[in-house]
């Protein structure tokens, strides 16, 4: 199975990178808003360099042809500059992956406990976690080198798509879509669509940006308590 | 002379090294292979269709849960989902799904044959065959028929499988009422290449029976933790309902 994964650790970390731009594209463009109607990528992307912090709940859903419900999960996520990332399920397990910018850490809730885990693919996620900076800095939409990104307009809001470049990861996923909320002042949703059907759909809700997130929010070995963290995201909103 | 003690000395140290590693070995051979008591011919008899029958109806007839896994492969974790469906056309469908989206399916029969549903770049189809089927007919689909029961050494009763089609016996372990299981064990030429602990039993809503919310397992390749985390309970249609 070593041998397995090591194989496709190369594919994986794709995926991953994927997945987390996509959701890295959400972060970033929680930023602040523009008073503009109309927009470009550019003006998407320098919006993106604004958030320094950002706070949100969501709702994943993954929708798989095997099955006729999708598989839901909810959650929240943290994002701090910078490539300061946690991305926490709530139910219908516990679950954290974090990242404190220079590793990153996985903890699973197991006999009523955090457990560390000696995650494997590591270094892969950490490499997603340096991709997070250089989205952060504004530099998405201009050096999109793995992606065709396009912007249209949508009746709710703009949506950004990425569209792979390599024809290997175009087998696998076909897209990621990020639709943005009409005044850019934050993301709705985030669909991944895989080749052959499958999709999952991100949901965000309860958005806040630009609040002070408690220090060992990021900790790789002791993170923060949610309930600290979810308080001081709503002391933030009130202030607002 | 001093000489040859030391060299006596030395020879009995390393002997006796050995034996103490050989004796640690035999200990752990033996801890891992339970003494098996035979019991009387009816009560065996009464035994295996008691365990078997538990065992059948420990999960609903038709079923949809989910599973948190975490895979340990030469000491490094990896986390996933497992989706189980169990439903009227006899075969429990599992797909196992990461952070990336689907990473494999697979389709475990009733009468024990299986197929890859869903393959992907990231898992080999062999390997989905090999090793995730033979975790879902091991911990879900309940065993043929038992062709022997016994009782441990420390109470607990325990049921034999004939040899599979894999070539391994499975040897459930249930508590001394046979109304729980506890473990079970691949035997294969005397040796145990798989092992699973089931603890944490609970109910879930629409389904009375507590079934085991924790798995442990122990393989040659893998370590596997398996949390239930949720089921659901399909719910038959009635007899002569309009569809």
């Amino acid at each position: 199975m070593k041998r397995l994964l090591t194989k496709s650790s190369g594919i994986q970390t794709n995926w991953i990178w994927l997945f987390a731009l996509g959701l890295l594209t959400a972060i970033t463009a929680m930023a602040e808003p523009t008073n503009a109607p109309a927009f470009s990528l550019e003006e998407v992307s320098r919006a993106m360099g604004k958030a320094k912090t950002v706070f949100t709940r969501f709702v994943q859903e993954r929708h798989l042809s095997l099955f006729n419900e999708p598989l839901r999960s909810e959650g929240v996520l943290c994002f701090e500059k910078p490539g300061r990332v946690r991305w926490e399920i709530t139910s219908p397990y516990k679950s954290i992956l974090v990242s404190d910018g220079s590793g990153v850490s996985q903890f699973e809730w197991m006999d009523e406990k955090w457990k560390k885990l000696d995650a494997g693919l590591a270094s892969a996620m950490q490499a997603v976690i340096a991709q997070i900076a250089a989205v952060m800095e504004g530099r998405y939409a201009s050096e999109s080198r793995d992606y065709i990104v396009s912007l249209a307009a949508n009746p709710d809001g703009p949506v950004i798509t990425l569209v792979p470049r390599n024809e290997t990861m175009r087998k696998m996923m076909q897209a990621i879509e990020v639709h943005l909320a009409a005044d850019l002042k934050g993301t709705r949703r985030i669909v991944l669509r895989e080749t052959g059907g499958d999709f999952t759909d991100i949901r965000f809700s309860e958005q806040v940006i630009g609040l002070e997130l408690p220090v060992r929010t990021f900790d790789r070995n002791a993170p923060l308590a949610l309930a600290d963290i979810v308080q001081a995201a709503g002391k933030s909103k009130a202030q607002h | 002379m001093p000489k040859v003690i030391l060299m006596l000395q030395a020879r009995a140290s390393l002997a006796a090294g050995l034996f103490a590693f050989a004796f640690l070995l035999s200990g752990c051979v033996s801890r891992c292979h339970y003494q098996v008591l035979p019991l009387d011919g009816t009560l065996a008899q009464d035994f295996k269709l008691t365990a078997h029958e538990n065992l059948a109806g420990l999960f609903p007839p038709q079923y949809r849960s989910v599973q948190r896994a975490v895979i340990t492969v030469s000491r490094k974790q990896f986390t996933c989902d497992g989706v189980l469906e169990v439903s009227t056309n006899d075969s429990w469908n599992l797909a196992i799904v990461s952070n990336l989206g689907v990473v494999t399916g697979v389709r475990v029969n009733r009468d024990g044959s299986s197929e890859a549903v869903k393959v992907t770049p990231l898992f080999r189809e062999s390997w989905a065959r090999q090793f995730v089927a033979n975790d879902v007919r091991r911990l879900f689909v309940p065993p043929p028929e038992f062709i022997s029961a016994g009782r441990l050494d420390d109470g607990r009763m325990v049921c034999e499988t004939a040899v599979g089609s894999e070539g391994g016996v499975a040897r459930y372990i249930c508590i001394s009422d046979g109304q729980r299981w506890q473990e079970l064990e691949v035997l294969r030429g005397g040796h145990r290449e798989y092992h699973a602990l089931l603890r944490g039993y609970r109910t879930f809503a629409g389904h009375a029976r507590e079934v085991p919310a924790e798995m442990e397992v122990r393989a040659k390749k893998y370590q596997l933790h398996l949390r239930l985390v949720q089921l659901d309970v399909k719910r038959q249609p009635a007899p002569g309902a309009a569809r």
